[in-house]
């Protein structure tokens, strides 16, 4: 299934590359978990859609925090 | 279990980067061995093959691509004019450019397919055999006056002059007069094919319309004749071109394949005519110039700046470059201007300004709390993640940058090495000391390798409690040098760079956590 497959990609990126930049995420959870999480719920393209705007947000002009899907 | 599990991936991670690697070493090898091997195929051809004459109505144009050409002129016969970055050199048999040296590049921007066939930009090529031969196989008369040579030709039915000036800002401007020449079709030798300087670019014919450009492949097998309001026309490659333009435009330039994958563009023109050549690099700001001084005297739009091919990703490359290039008017550097580029992107994009430094004071305040949380919940580092995001955000104080400014990084390093690959402002770009050219590998090594011990040291400081993440890490240190050590030099230094800033970025933070 497409939607494991993305959640594959994703858990491969949060194993293997994302150490290499260190924590940056101003969210709990990180946005590769709220990616992770929001296709599982929402499918892949509301999901994914959901997470592009996570990320946009995940910048020192936002406060962060705790932020489920 | 995990243990096992573990070791299972990291197995996998290792031999997928090796695979990686070697094929990647090996495609690269076998693209070396071809090109090679194709420009010996280049070289003998030319010497077999000649010119299958332009087909048109009202005659055809013969390049007389045979050994009556070569023999017609030794190169000995040479005049050399100094220019602002080099020399020019011309023939007084025929009156033509024979060299166009720059020592900026230490290139001759006239190809050794020309020198080798002895067939040259500022030929005049007629519909007539005989006349060409006439043309281009004798010898003129020349007179030099400061930076202007005068070439002429005079016997019983014509009658030709060729004026060149050399012209500070690199371009030569051309004054032909002919007289007993009205009753054929007559044609400029614009340009031929460059030397290739590598992938990530278009080498071959370009000609500029009023409207557009146009760009001709090289593996052509049939003339291709172009009827527009063309503004100029020539041979360029990814750096280098070679063009005539004629004041007033023309109306038709052909290309004509004269071996495997070389070209030849011819421009054609009237009996009299003025205009400019330019045989050098597309240097931005310089081709800027010479548009508008031609936007004055001729009023028209030339845009030879539409001659830079950014290529794929120009739409991240060119506005970095323009970017770099205006940092560049200032500290007249290429390597300082990608570093100063670097720190302002830190500043734009990383809360290192006045609100984010506010946050952290704060941040110093929130200490004693974050201790109890840390003793609360040390056995669950996931709640202990969110209960400390709470705390951030309640406080209105955020150490982490965000995982946006990170993945603004990726374009931004790819536009990097987009500008890197393609303008020839950083082509033999030095930097200082070792690094002598920005586009080219680091020849000692010395920024990769500092470029890995500032990712090892990153590990250093961020905390992380699983002894395989940070495995990991060190090994992708290792892959990452190996990774950069054949890339442009100008691009580990601004991953170095922005890793180094980074650090103090991280040491800052730390340090306000503990207080």
């Amino acid at each position: 299934m497409i939607k494991k497959l993305f959640i594959n990609v994703i858990r491969f990126y949060q194993k293997y590359i994302s150490p290499i930049k260190g924590q940056s995420c101003r969210f709990h959870p990180t946005c590769s978990e709220y990616a992770a999480l929001s296709i599982e719920k929402y499918g892949i393209i509301k999901g994914t859609l959901k997470a592009i705007w996570r990320i946009l947000r995940c910048n020192p002009f936002f406060k962060g925090g705790v932020d489920y899907p | 279990m995990e243990q096992q599990d573990m070791q299972k991936r990291l197995m996998i991670f290792f031999a997928a980067a090796a695979l990686l690697l070697i094929s990647f070493s090996l495609v690269s090898q076998y693209f070396f061995k071809d090109n090679a091997q194709n420009e010996k195929n280049q070289t003998q051809q030319t010497e077999k093959e000649a010119a299958a004459p332009i087909k048109q109505v009202g005659g055809s144009y013969d390049l007389v691509l045979s050994g009556e050409r070569v023999n017609a002129d030794s190169l000995k016969d040479i005049v050399r004019i100094k220019t602002k970055e080099g020399y020019v050199e011309f023939s007084n048999i025929g009156g033509r450019i024979v060299s166009a040296f720059d020592n900026r590049y230490n290139i001759d921007i006239v190809p050794e397919f020309s020198k080798s066939n002895k067939i040259f930009p500022g030929e005049i090529i007629t519909t007539d055999t005989n006349i060409t031969k006439l043309l281009n196989f004798s010898k003129y008369e020349s007179k030099i006056k400061d930076n202007k040579i005068s070439f002429y030709l005079k016997n019983e039915n014509v009658e030709v002059e060729k004026t060149y000036t050399i012209n500070d800002d690199n371009t030569i401007t051309v004054d032909i007069k002919t007289k007993g020449l009205e009753n054929v079709g007559l044609s400029y030798l614009t340009g031929v094919t460059l030397k290739s300087e590598g992938d990530f670019g278009h080498d071959g014919p370009i000609i500029k319309t009023d409207r557009e450009i146009i760009r001709i492949d090289n593996d052509i097998n049939t003339i291709q004749t172009i009827r527009d309001k063309i503004l100029w026309a020539g041979q360029e490659n990814k750096y280098f071109m070679q063009i005539l333009s004629v004041k007033g435009g023309i109306n038709t330039v052909y290309i004509v394949p004269v071996a495997k994958d070389t070209t030849v563009v011819l421009s054609e023109i009237p009996a009299s005519f003025e205009g400019f050549n330019y045989l050098g690099p597309k240097l931005y700001s310089l081709l800027g110039e010479i548009t508008d001084k031609y936007q004055k005297l001729w009023n028209v739009d030339l845009d030879l700046r539409s001659s830079i091919d950014f290529g794929f990703f120009g739409i991240l490359g060119k506005p970095l470059f323009l970017l770099l290039h205006f940092i560049y008017d200032f500290v007249h550097n290429w390597g300082l201007a990608i570093i100063v580029l670097t720190v302002l992107l830190r500043i734009v994009l990383f809360p290192l300004n006045h609100k984010s430094l506010k946050a952290m004071k704060k941040m110093a305040d929130l200490a004693p709390e974050m201790e109890k949380l840390k003793k609360k919940y040390a056995k669950d580092p996931q709640k202990l993640r969110e209960e400390i995001m709470k705390l951030y955000a309640e406080a209105g104080a955020n150490p982490m940058s965000g995982c946006l400014p990170i993945l603004a990084q990726i374009p931004i390093f790819i536009a990097l090495y987009n500008v890197l690959m393609v303008t020839v402002e950083l082509k033999n770009a030095p930097f200082m000391l070792w690094i002598k050219d920005l586009s080219d590998k680091d020849p000692y090594y010395v920024l990769p390798i500092l470029m890995g011990l500032s990712m090892v040291v990153q590990q250093f400081i961020t905390p992380i409690s699983d002894k395989n993440q940070r495995m990991i890490m060190y090994i992708l240190a290792g892959v990452f040098t190996f990774m950069f050590m054949n890339f442009p030099s100008g691009l580990v230094l601004y991953w170095l760079t922005n890793n180094i800033l980074g650090l103090i970025q991280s040491v800052i933070v730390n340090k306000s956590m503990k207080k």
